[in-house]
């Protein structure tokens, strides 16, 4: 497991350098100038020119790139154009909202995704073809839709949850609960719906297996034959898709940190893509990129708990 | 095996959500009696007051914590702020601005004409909409208390320079000037309130407690304001209706889901007008830009009630003058509201006249992230290609984007929504050379004409002058206005007394004018 690791980290450098160089360039060519969005209208031609020399703007793209990239080296994310907030200060200021959101929904989707899948594969056709019916209607719905529906009925029409805004646990737990119930349905549905298919298909599979028929016939009860015997076999694909599906979130969280008006990296990554805020958009994905590889890591080490055979060759 | 492994799972992705949890900040939740609490769509520019925007909304963040030195009554007539009292010395170039004695900053330290003096001019230098009228401005502390403000030419509007709305006039403290960046992340002034940066996440909300040293402390309404960023207006409306904030600023496309809600008021004025500005009058990109008849053809070339109605409902109504009703100094003439009836057959015959019949290209740069702009552009394009006339427009994604366009010296025209303000101001703005909506520089003799004799007659009480220099501006189609527009502000009356306009001016009144409901 420690070679695993090992192989995931060196591996996972590389690639936030190509990430971070592919995001510098895209920032690049989009039209505009950060100079400019940070003036308006009203600066004079000397104020520009001033602006442009003090953020390095005219200096050339690989020098550009290689003194940001030199200083991530170094963990300084640089600072923010209009704020003069160190970027490292807002990403880690932000960030525990995103991973609260995004692990209360795979959380969520997982359970839910998982019940439904085991019940429509052990259950009769009617049942799976109801499955099927939700897994669309969960993957057709827009998560940012869902959500102002769900914010209409279960905010206004019967107050229950808040409409918008974010309580720490510290601060009061239980609005905390209450203010991510919402934002957490609204980003799980199309999670349950990916991870509901993926068990019933892989339960189907193993349930006709051999040495299921076995069991049956040796006696072991249909519980432990589906939860324990089953499901554990069946794991590795509903384990991957799970992991997809928190890498799936992460774009989630854009918009439904949106509607919910939460703070988190969602919301500072359109901040700063529309006022060209470069450092702070280069943190956020680099940050985005650092949770995928959390993520997969994470994955991997499951899959050796579940199958000891799997190792790295 | 497998159920212990799901219940691992489980466990750990919960302890990660509780750990989660602990971290971060909290930027929600019921409101005390005696809160504030706002909501804006995007965040500001900047707490600096010489950089922030200077909108009905926008000031907010500034107004809360930088006192003015002169303020507004509810009739939109100058009041004492920080400055007890003020004076022209000879002439309109010279003002002298005396100091309410024993004022002090939030910080304790003391408010003194000197430290106006280093406010303004470093003000001046700022990139904000309103630096631009004072950079011309020579400062002098004559006394402890007496400021001397003194302006190269006629200047009557200089005590209206130092009102809330043109943001100069706010006071900065020597701590902050001592490190302009921290203006950014902190507040430094002597205004009612001050930013609590501890409660405050850059982004996100931004809390203003009572500034001790204020020196009306009974002026101080609210125990705490807070201007939550909420993006999604349909999420701001539910913020709203669930009692999460108490006034957002209001949009066309969510009027219905307000209208009938008891507790709910709405109150909305014409702050604005959007249409086109004409900048290459000189023909250097545009050649025909540069015949007065072709630009009135242009101006007859537009139905402007359809625009106006399909931009902005019944928040906006058609208009052909560059500006929106306000004081007298607006200019804002009621006859020349419809002064360009649309006449597409006059438009092509001006246009044949002037030697156009078989019409000519125009690219006209537009704010593509305001969608009532762009259906207006997108409407002008469409019927100006009706009279001859094929328009290419260039979305600007950002204001970065729309900047460069403008400056880029290749476009005959732009898109531009311009609030309302001073004629004279308007003027340096927009049609005088050097004006930052000018960008082709271009000198006009009668537009020039107009503005001298407006300057030079000094005070305008009745705006005769400003008139004048409206009809100049509307009959020799500088501009090409198509409608003037509603800001709408919504409140819960439940929390707030009623809140309005100032006077006739399309200035809301100030938030720290702002009473709860409940106040005796």
């Amino acid at each position: 497991m420690l070679r695993l690791f090992l192989h995931r980290l060196a591996v996972s450098v590389p690639l936030l350098v190509l990430v971070s160089a592919v995001t510098f360039i895209l920032q690049a060519l989009i039209p505009g100038d950060p100079a400019r969005t940070l003036l308006g209208v009203n600066a004079s031609q000397e104020q520009y020119l001033e602006l442009r020399q003090a953020l390095n703007l005219d200096a050339p793209f690989l020098t550009r790139y290689w003194d940001y990239l030199s200083g991530v080296l170094q963990g300084d994310l640089g600072e923010s154009i209009f704020t003069s907030i160190p970027v490292i200060t807002s990403v880690l200021q932000r960030l525990p909202v995103t991973l609260t959101l995004m692990a209360g929904a795979a959380l969520l989707a997982a359970v839910i995704g998982i019940a439904l899948g085991v019940w429509s594969a052990t259950r009769g056709r009617a049942v799976s073809k109801a499955v099927d019916a939700l897994s669309m209607v969960g993957f057709a719905l827009p998560n940012f839709w869902l959500g102002l529906v769900l914010v209409s009925v279960f905010a206004i029409s019967i107050p229950i949850f808040p409409a918008t805004g974010f309580t720490s646990f510290e601060d009061d737990s239980v609005a905390w609960l209450m203010c991510l119930i919402l934002p957490w349905a609204a980003l799980a549905l199309n999670g349950i719906a990916s991870i509901g298919k993926v068990t019933r298909d892989s339960m189907k599979t193993t349930l006709d297996m051999d040495y299921i028929r076995t069991l049956r016939a040796a006696g072991v009860k249909r519980r432990s034959l589906v939860w324990k015997h089953a499901l554990k076999n069946s794991g590795v694909p509903v384990l991957t898709m799970t992991g997809l599906t928190m890498i799936h979130f992460l774009s989630g969280t854009v918009l439904v940190e949106n509607v919910f008006a939460l703070p988190g990296l969602g919301t500072l990554a359109v901040n700063s893509i529309n006022n060209h805020d470069t450092p702070v958009t280069q943190g956020v994905v680099l940050t985005f990129t650092v949770l995928v590889i959390v993520i997969n890591l994470a994955v991997d080490m499951a899959y050796t708990v579940l199958n000891p055979k799997v190792r790295l060759s | 095996m497998l159920t212990r492994n799901l219940v691992l799972t489980s466990s750990c992705l919960a302890a990660l959500l509780a750990v989660s949890g602990c971290a971060s900040s909290s930027s929600a939740g019921t409101q005390q009696s005696q809160d504030l609490t706002l909501a804006v769509a995007s965040e500001p520019v900047g707490l600096d007051p010489s950089v922030a925007a200077n909108g009905n909304t926008s000031s907010w963040f500034v107004d809360l914590a930088y006192q003015s030195l002169i303020s507004t009554d509810e009739n939109g007539g100058l009041a004492p702020g920080l400055a007890e009292k003020w004076e022209f010395v000879g002439g309109h170039k010279q003002l002298k601005v005396t100091l309410r004695p024993g004022l002090k900053f939030a910080d304790g330290t003391d408010l003194r004409a000197k430290d106006v003096v280093a406010s303004i001019e470093y003000f001046k230098k700022g990139s904000g909409p309103s630096s631009v009228y004072f950079k011309d401005l020579d400062l002098e502390a004559a006394s402890d208390l007496e400021v001397l403000i003194s302006s190269p030419d006629e200047n009557p509007l200089l005590p209206t320079l130092l009102t809330p709305k043109y943001m100069g006039g706010g006071i900065i403290s020597p701590k902050g000037l001592e490190d302009p960046d921290a203006l950014n992340a902190s507040t430094f002034g002597a205004g009612p309130y001050q930013l609590d940066a501890a409660q405050t996440v850059s982004g996100d909300q931004y809390v203003y407690v009572p500034n001790k040293n204020y020196y009306d402390p009974e002026a101080v309404k609210f125990e705490e304001v807070t201007i939550r960023i909420i993006p999604n207006v349909t999420s701001q409306v539910q913020a709203l209706k669930t009692g999460q904030i108490d006034l957002m600023q209001g949009d066309v496309s969510v009027m219905s889901d307000v209208t009938g809600e008891s507790k709910l008021s709405v109150t909305s004025s014409p702050t604005f007008w959007n249409g086109l500005y004409f900048a290459d009058r000189d023909g250097k990109v545009s050649p025909a830009l540069a015949d007065e008849r072709v630009r009135q053809a242009l101006n007859y070339g537009i139905d402007r009630e359809a625009i106006a109605k399909a931009a902005y409902g019944e928040y906006g109504s058609a208009e052909s003058q560059p500006m929106v009703p306000g004081d007298p100094t607006f200019g804002y003439d009621e006859e020349l509201t419809d002064y360009y009836t649309y006449d597409p057959q006059k438009a092509r015959d001006l246009l044949a006249e002037a030697g156009y019949a078989d019409g000519f290209t125009l690219s006209i740069p537009y704010k593509a992230s305001q969608a009532p702009s762009t259906k207006m552009v997108q409407s002008i394009a469409a019927q100006l290609e009706e009279v001859g006339v094929k328009v290419t427009l260039e979305p600007g994604a950002n204001t970065g984007e729309w900047v460069s366009k403008l400056v880029s010296l290749q476009h005959g025209a732009f898109q531009q929504d311009s609030s309302g303000r001073p004629m004279i101001l308007a003027a340096e703005m927009g049609w005088l050379p050097g004006g930052v909506l000018n960008p082709f520089n271009v000198k006009d003799a009668d537009v020039q004409d107009a503005y001298d004799a407006l300057v030079e007659a000094g005070e305008d009480p009745d705006g005769a002058k400003a008139k004048e220099m409206m009809r100049v501006l509307v009959e020799k189609a500088i501009t090409l206005p198509v409608a003037k527009a509603d800001e709408i502000f919504v409140y819960d009356n439940t929390k707030l007394r009623d809140i309005d306009f100032i006077g006739d001016s399309p200035k809301l009144s100030y938030v720290y004018d702002w009473e709860p409901a409940n106040a005796g």
